[in-house]
């Protein structure tokens, strides 16, 4: 008998010692992203309404709420993650994202590595296998990257245009990957153009964000939702804002936020929750400035929220407190400048301000808060760059900017690993335009260039920045 | 308002509630800790970490299409169970078995060590002389190991699992258990004899 037990703790002690480390989390993400993939299981199929069924359905609703309730329990840090960080890395004009963090991967600072002395882009991912291009399914071999939104690691969306398409302006596409940007699929997108109309009001879209996997809006200046994971879209108009143009939008804590230009003086911010089109319209507003071309951020971060509007200079603000937008002063008010916004958390706000560009030039500042932007210090030297064009805060050690090198023309992403210290370059793009720069995760980014001369490109990072790899489709 | 009113209201809200959450549910279910319960076991049966994935990403995904038969919350470990077994025997039927090599980093050399060996470096020549007998076991005789001695299951859970009597599942076992004596005698040996 003891030979036996001997045996039995040999095998048990082998197989401990086989056993692989926890489920990686790329799989977790896989596997969240079954329901939406996969829609329609057999599972639990939707009985009509009847009035025999209203016990049922309200038992099966009391006992969701405690199947929820257990989740949250059981997958508290996950949960909690996903509610306080829902704005995905997403694409927009002049905007730089506030970071995300996927369902079962969290971010922590130290968790980067230094910056490379040697910057790299790595050759591009296979692209997906698809139908035939001629399908209408197809993702079309001209197809440009215009915005984009992830949710986690694996599960994103990006909304482009066929640069072949025969009219003009071209249909809206979307694509989504299930397996963080190594394959695409088209899905159906809002029946309506790409826009580049800018504030001017119209159906167009030209950004695209989500919130979870099935809570999804494209804008500016029109606005689409949909609530099906992309399978159909409506268009909505916002209460109290007919023929408004949806400058900025994003989702965070299970709401989204939209700021909206109302065509003559101001800006004004609506909300819902991410799962109903039921919009409140706050009664700030928030006045344009005298220059020629008004530009919004929106950063949002769990509960709190940063609105700053640039038009020239730094023209005005307002701050999410406890569910209500409030006025608010932005950093660099009184720079002569525009200045970016991005968000580590809900306490740590970043700003990079062009000081003097519009009387004596300064070069590029950086200032930090550590009280959710009620007060901000400078931070650091001044950033070797001028021009800033988006700026990213995946952690609250490290901050990622795009802009123009100092000594070229040449757009440089540089980032800093010590909270703004010092810094390194980390890619040259090359003569081209930064649209966006974001972080899902402490380590996965995603990038978009632009330029007139050629065709826009999405650029992804898996390391934190050090190497990006163009995104093929 | 009313009364019908009201009651088609409250029955469209429930509705959507049974919808979204039954992937709230089915999140629950399948969460982190199942996940990784399945990925070991994939992984000890399909000896490669991206077949393992891939497996219980199959396993995952069926049940999801089946969540509707789980009619029993508390039954929950042994449906998955069973799907995930399914799922690591149709990987294995599409190639060759392998199991991790010993020079897979994945394979430790030091941690606890259970066995009756005192000297630690006896310990793991023994660990990996298990872990070498282990991978040459036929892929029915690994399942029932795997499932008796790393997941603690019994006989009769076993049976449940991989869908076989529980006197077949007594006799996989006798049969693996000497086959892995059998080859770490033989082990020894062949080390005495160079010794």
């Amino acid at each position: 008998m003891a030979d036996e037990r001997d045996l039995d703790a040999e095998i048990r002690a082998a197989l401990e010692a086989m056993a692989p480390r926890p489920a990686p989390d790329r799989l977790l993400d896989r596997v969240v992203a079954i329901p939406t993939a996969e829609p329609n299981s057999g599972a639990l199929r939707q009985s009509s309404p009847s009035r025999p069924r209203l016990g049922f359905g309200l038992a099966t609703a009391a006992i969701a709420a405690i199947v929820i309730a257990g989740a949250l329990y059981f997958r508290g840090g996950i949960q909690n993650g996903a509610s306080e960080t829902t704005p995905p890395a997403s694409a927009s004009s002049f905007a730089a994202e506030t970071p995300t963090q996927t369902p079962s991967q969290t971010s922590s600072e130290g968790t980067l590595t230094p910056a490379p002395s040697v910057v790299a882009v790595v050759p591009s991912l296979s692209p997906s296998p698809s139908p035939s291009p001629t399908s209408p399914d197809a993702i079309p071999a001209d197809f440009e990257p215009l915005s984009v939104t992830f949710v986690s690691a694996d599960m994103g969306w990006v909304l482009g245009m066929d640069l072949g398409c025969a009219s003009d302006p071209c249909p809206a596409i979307v694509v989504r990957t299930l397996d963080g940007g190594r394959t695409w699929t088209r899905i159906a997108a809002p029946p309506t153009s790409h826009s580049t109309t800018g504030l001017q009001a119209g159906n167009g879209v030209s950004n695209l964000r989500f919130a979870d996997a099935l809570d999804g809006w494209a804008f500016g200046p029109g606005l689409w939702a949909t609530h099906d994971g992309g399978k159909t879209w409506k268009q909505l108009t916002i209460p109290g804002l007919p023929g408004a143009a949806v400058a900025a939008l994003e989702a965070s804590a299970g709401a989204v936020q939209v700021v909206a230009y109302d065509g003559n003086t101001t800006f004004r911010i609506a909300s819902s929750p991410v799962s109903s089109d039921a919009w409140l319209l706050s009664a700030l507003k928030v006045p344009v400035g005298a220059g020629p071309v008004p530009e919004v951020q929106l950063v949002l971060q769990g509960q709190a929220g940063w609105l700053l509007e640039n038009d020239r200079v730094v023209t005005g603000g307002a701050r999410l407190v406890d569910g209500t937008w409030q006025a608010w002063q932005p950093p660099c008010f009184d720079v002569t400048g525009p200045a970016l916004l991005a968000a580590a958390n809900a306490q740590a706000v970043t700003a990079v301000c062009d000081v003097g560009q519009w009387s004596t030039p300064q070069g590029e500042h950086l200032y930090r808060s550590t009280d959710g932007g009620q007060t901000f210090a400078e931070t650091g030297p001044k950033l070797p760059v001028e021009g800033i064009s988006a700026i990213a805060a995946p952690t609250t050690s490290t901050i990622v900017v795009a802009a123009t090198g100092p000594s070229t023309n040449a757009i440089e992403v540089i980032a800093s690993r010590d909270g703004g210290l010092t810094w390194a370059s980390v890619l040259i793009p090359g003569p081209v335009q930064v649209a966006y720069l974001g972080f899902t995760t402490a380590t996965q980014g995603v990038l978009i260039t632009s330029d007139p001369g050629s065709r826009t490109q999405l650029l992804m990072t898996r390391d934190g920045g050090h190497t990006w790899t163009p995104v093929q489709f | 308002m009313a009364v019908k009113e009201i009651e088609i209201r409250e029955l469209r809200r429930a509705s959507t509630v049974m919808e979204t959450d039954r992937s709230t549910a089915f999140a629950h279910f399948v969460d982190g800790a199942a996940l990784d319960r399945a990925y070991r076991y994939a992984t000890l049966i399909l000896g490669d970490p991206a077949d393992a994935e891939d497996a219980t990403h199959d396993a995952a995904l069926r049940a999801w299409h089946r969540f509707g038969e789980l009619r029993d919350p508390t039954r929950f470990d042994a449906w998955f169970g069973r799907i995930l077994v399914n799922a690591c025997r149709d990987r294995q039927r599409g190639r060759r078995h392998e199991t991790l090599s010993l020079d897979d980093p994945a394979f430790p050399t030091e941690g606890p060590w259970l066995g009756v060996a005192t000297d630690p470096a006896e310990g793991v020549g023994r660990r990996q002389a298990m872990a070498a007998a282990l991978r040459v076991l036929r892929p029915e005789h690994l399942e029932v190991v795997v499932l008796r001695f790393y997941l603690d299951l019994t006989i009769d859970q076993i049976a449940e699992r991989t869908g076989a009597r529980a006197g077949t599942v007594k006799s996989r076992l006798h049969y693996a258990l000497r086959e892995l004596r059998g080859t770490l005698d033989e082990d020894s040996q062949k080390e005495q004899g160079n010794g």
